[in-house]
């Protein structure tokens, strides 16, 4: 009885120590891409205003948004004018990041009772509560 | 409170980890008394137990919940073992009987003296194998195709129990 004890305490060990592991690996990996992703945000964000202001971009997007012809043909001429003035890298690594972020921020919402649990067990289990 | 396996399984992939505990209280007894049946040192069946719950642990998220958890378990444990004497270098025996007899020199000869009688490829593989080179070493070595190798063990396999079983 004893030893069943001791080895159900020996599993339930293991099984806690794999998923803190697993737990913080997975934080530590996705505070980084999170850090990586809204560093490239702010970084290539404030790049592209700075374009726009100096370019006065401002005041063909508040003619735009003042016309209310949203039309296809529209659109198509305000990001061509965009993309010539800005550096296409620059756009293209703005969307990177935010799309990473986007996504990891919806991967953690979606996952977030799970996640929750699981750090409120091993927070049990190791504080002993 | 008695819970069933599906409700505990569901539970633990909602991240309640500590109802795990309820799987490993209601089957961690028959896994041990599997795997000690076929091994006697009692720290390594405790640690192939462990490991088989932790592997079982890891294959909770892709577990079809509506299959019976015990013979899952009882796969991988026994995929465990197996690893286990692969690693250790400990060949299966071919059945029980002539793993009670492992010890007497006398079934041993008797082994040997089938094993000379079989085909110079089955031979060879087999040694091989009872020396615990893996199926695919097996196969570099013969330069075979590891199906082959796997067919040559089996009919060497085959060949020794049909042998042994006829000689006793």
């Amino acid at each position: 009885m004893k030893d069943k004890k001791k080895l159900k305490n020996k599993i339930v060990q293991s099984i806690f120590m794999y998923e803190t592991k697993r737990l913080t690996i997975e934080t530590v990996i996705k505070t980084i891409i999170l850090l990586i992703s809204g560093g490239i945000i702010l970084v290539f964000g404030g790049v592209i205003t700075d374009i726009s202001v100096e370019n006065e971009m401002g005041g063909l997007m508040g003619d735009f948004l003042k016309s209310k012809d949203y039309s296809v043909s529209k659109i198509l001429e305000l990001s061509n004018v965009v993309l010539t003035e800005i550096p296409r890298w620059v756009v293209l690594s703005y969307a990177i990041g935010l799309v990473l972020g986007c996504i990891l921020i919806l991967s953690i919402i979606r996952n977030w009772k799970p996640i929750s649990h699981k750090i409120r067990s091993i927070v049990h289990y190791w504080l002993k509560l | 409170m008695d819970m069933a396996d599906k409700a505990v399984i569901r539970e633990v992939r909602l991240g309640n980890i500590n109802k795990f505990e309820i799987l490993v209280d209601r089957y961690s007894k028959k896994i041990q008394s599997f795997i000690g049946s076929r091994l006697f040192d009692k720290i390594e069946v405790d640690d192939i137990v462990q490991d088989s719950f932790i592997q079982f642990y890891k294959a909770i998220p892709s577990f079809d919940i509506n299959k019976p958890v015990y013979p899952y378990l009882l796969q991988i444990a026994r995929n465990e073992l197996y690893m286990y004497f692969r690693k250790k270098h400990i060949t299966i025996p071919l059945n029980d009987d002539i793993a009670q007899l492992q010890g007497g020199e006398k079934h041993e000869d008797d082994i040997v003296k089938i094993v000379e009688g079989l085909k110079p490829d089955n031979k060879k593989a087999i040694l091989w194998f009872a020396e615990g080179y893996s199926y695919r070493e097996i196969a570099k070595r013969l330069d075979k195709p590891i199906n082959t190798v796997r067919t040559l063990i089996r009919r060497a396999r085959l060949f020794i129990k049909k042998n042994y079983n006829h000689e006793r």
